[in-house]
């Protein structure tokens, strides 16, 4: 009974997913439709969707989890969420929407005018992207596991399988849909649950203990510092976020919407914030620290009341690992598309079949660890691939196309060995072994350095100054 | 042109002679000294000296100079630049003194509004205020700049 519940609020979020996009594509046709919605999305419809793509497994069930697990450490992570709109808004956005692009390396060819960076770009982006849908299928996994007990390899089926079915036949133009009708779907999904399950824990219990056993918090601040930097810069080279960029109809709005995009995080963020905050308060801990929020509706409350609100959680978190995936695809078909297919319709969706089939397969092979903290190592390797490139690119005049290739294969070759010796233990518990698991701090550094170096070495092209005249005017 | 074939065509060898437009190779120089410093002032920027832009000119090539609307723009993009990167600075400067007071400072973690270290409270729900609030001042700064920049540029021009 209690399981069969949750697998209907699973399977209902797939069908209403795919039935929304199925309205929203059915008049989908040309290239500016299926890659850039026709560059015609309002602000506040954009700002939604941009919200329903961004909040992933690693929001939704990772926050909570990492509050549960190390307490003060673990808020930093939806802060440098949050706070990454920010650096965003302030140096990506408007002139992003200027250049005219379809995808990220349509940018590194607008201007650097060379086709080596525009492949690195592209490389960075596929990477990236398929790196950071593992976690969401691994998300998928854990949750089907969790609420009716079937075996690990059903929820990567279905994410992959709705993913598809919602991106292929009409591209950006459905998807736009989807992902709004997702932020709002999502919001609800974990915002009535903790009102309730806060009203509820402040009416049945009185005043808290006053010596709360809390979750250690170890982490030395340069270490949290890393983090941010890591989270920051690399919410603005996020490929499914920035590709939504492109479909504001000009420079301004693109502005407006992120100042949109940011309250909707911010208020995202109080609720699985409180969330943990509930957990560590009345001690109530999921079997697991990510399953916490999925747990905390049946161990705080029980009757038809706890079933109905575990429910709720369940399908808000299918909703979340749909549209990321979703919004990833159409980040990576559009790469896929352009570069390797000709840019048409067709190419499109066989990019966006590529693009979903992988993560798919790889999800089965590999192990989930903790969603939030895996996602914080993919981006420390987006902030030192795909940012400096892109704020180079945006604002300084000399960066050069072999600049923008050094700068994303030192940061890839820096973050990924740094990733690689803290996973084989070098310099555990110190400050040192803090930093090369954390390593934005070293990384985001090596890579702009190269950037510069390289580029002062082959200057950029010609009319540099009139391609960031174009990023720049209103 | 349909919006979404700007990207490409827009990019082209085509765009030399839009941006070249309003002013004509004669009188450039002249024009462009005294609508500099104006445009320059109106963003708020230093003035350059003169041979920054004769340096700049030489580059460019004598006649195909760069035109004015290249010199507004160059003038808004550092405004824009310098509001941009005194925000995030200011808010990493508030995030990270936050994050080395929480980890060294007993008080708030002794303080414990509802059972929670006061620094749990701060960093959890009240930075969240702050991103909002700097986004806004932001907005509403580079919208300002670019009417600024626009007005400037249209008397020129």
């Amino acid at each position: 009974m209690n399981s069969l519940a949750l697998a209907a609020a699973i399977g209902l979020v797939c069908a209403v997913t795919i039935l929304v996009a199925l309205r929203g594509g059915h008049r989908s046709r040309t290239t500016a439709d299926v890659y850039v919605a026709a560059r015609s999305v309002r602000p506040w419809f954009n700002a939604s969707a941009i919200g329903g793509e961004y909040l992933s497994a690693a929001s939704f069930l990772g926050v909570t989890g990492l509050i549960v697990l190390s307490g003060r450490d673990g808020l930093w992570y939806p802060v440098g969420y949050a706070a990454g709109f920010l650096m965003l808004l302030l140096f990506v956005a408007a002139p992003l929407r200027r250049s005219g692009a379809y995808a990220l390396s349509d940018f590194a060819l607008v201007r650097f005018r060379d086709e080596r960076a525009a492949k690195a770009l592209g490389y960075a982006v596929l990477g990236v992207g398929w790196l950071y849908m593992l976690p969401q299928m691994h998300g998928a996994a854990l949750t089907v596991r969790t609420v009716t007990g079937a075996p690990g390899w059903v929820g990567p089926l279905i994410v992959t399988a709705v993913v598809i079915a919602s991106v292929v036949p009409g591209g950006m133009r459905s998807i736009t849909l989807v992902q709004a009708v997702q932020y709002w779907l999502k919001l609800a999904a974990l915002a009535v649950p903790a009102a309730a399950l806060i009203f509820g824990f402040a009416t049945s219990r009185g005043p808290v203990a006053v010596e709360l056993a809390l979750p250690a918090s170890t982490q030395p601040p340069l270490v949290t510092v890393s983090l941010l930097v890591a989270l920051v810069f690399g919410t603005l080279g996020l490929p499914h976020v920035l590709v939504r960029f492109y479909t504001n109809p000009d420079g301004a709005s693109a502005r407006r919407t992120t100042v949109i995009v940011i309250c909707l995080v911010c208020a995202f963020y109080l609720i699985p914030t409180a969330l943990g905050f509930l957990a560590v308060a009345s001690g109530a801990i999921g079997s697991t620290p990510d399953t916490t929020v999925l747990q905390l509706p049946t161990l705080l409350l029980d009757g038809p009341l706890s079933v109905a609100l575990a429910a709720l959680v369940a399908g808000g978190a299918f909703a979340a690992f749909i549209s990321t995936s979703s919004g990833l695809c159409i980040a990576l078909a559009g790469v896929i598309g352009r570069r390797f297919f000709g840019g048409t319709v067709d190419g499109f969706r066989r990019g966006a079949l590529l693009a979903a089939l992988v993560p798919g397969a790889l999800a089965l092979v590999t192990s989930s660890t903790a969603l939030a903290g895996v996602i914080g190592s993919i981006f420390a390797l987006t902030a030192s691939t795909i940012a400096p490139v892109l704020l180079a690119g945006i604002w300084w005049r000399r960066c050069s196309g072999p600049g923008a290739v050094a700068g994303i294969v030192t940061g890839a070759l820096v973050c990924g060995a740094s990733l690689g010796a803290a996973a084989l233990g070098v310099g555990t518990g110190t400050l040192w072994g803090g930093l090369l698991g954390q390593p934005a701090l070293l990384s985001v550094p090596c890579a702009i350095a190269a950037l510069v170096i390289a580029s002062y070495r082959s200057p950029g092209p010609a009319d540099a100054d009139a391609i960031l005249a174009r990023l720049h005017t209103p | 042109m349909s919006a979404a074939g700007q990207g490409h065509d827009d990019a082209g060898p085509g765009q030399g002679g839009r941006l070249a437009s309003p002013a004509s190779p004669g009188d450039a120089p002249a024009t462009h000294a005294g609508a500099l410093a104006a445009v320059e002032a109106a963003l708020g920027a230093p003035a350059p000296g003169r041979t920054r832009l004769s340096s700049e000119e030489r580059r460019e090539g004598a006649e195909e100079v760069l035109s004015a609307e290249n010199y507004y723009a160059a003038a808004l993009r550092r405004a824009q630049l310098r509001l941009s990167v005194t925000v995030a600075a200011a808010f990493l400067a508030v995030v990270s003194v936050l994050a080395v007071a929480a980890a060294s400072w007993d008080l708030l973690e002794s303080v414990r509004p509802a059972g929670l270290p006061l620094s749990w409270w701060l960093i959890g729900v009240a930075l969240y205020p702050l991103v909002i609030g700097a986004a806004l001042l932001y907005q509403a700064a580079s919208l300002r700049l670019e009417r600024r920049y626009q007005r400037v540029s249209g008397e020129a021009a």
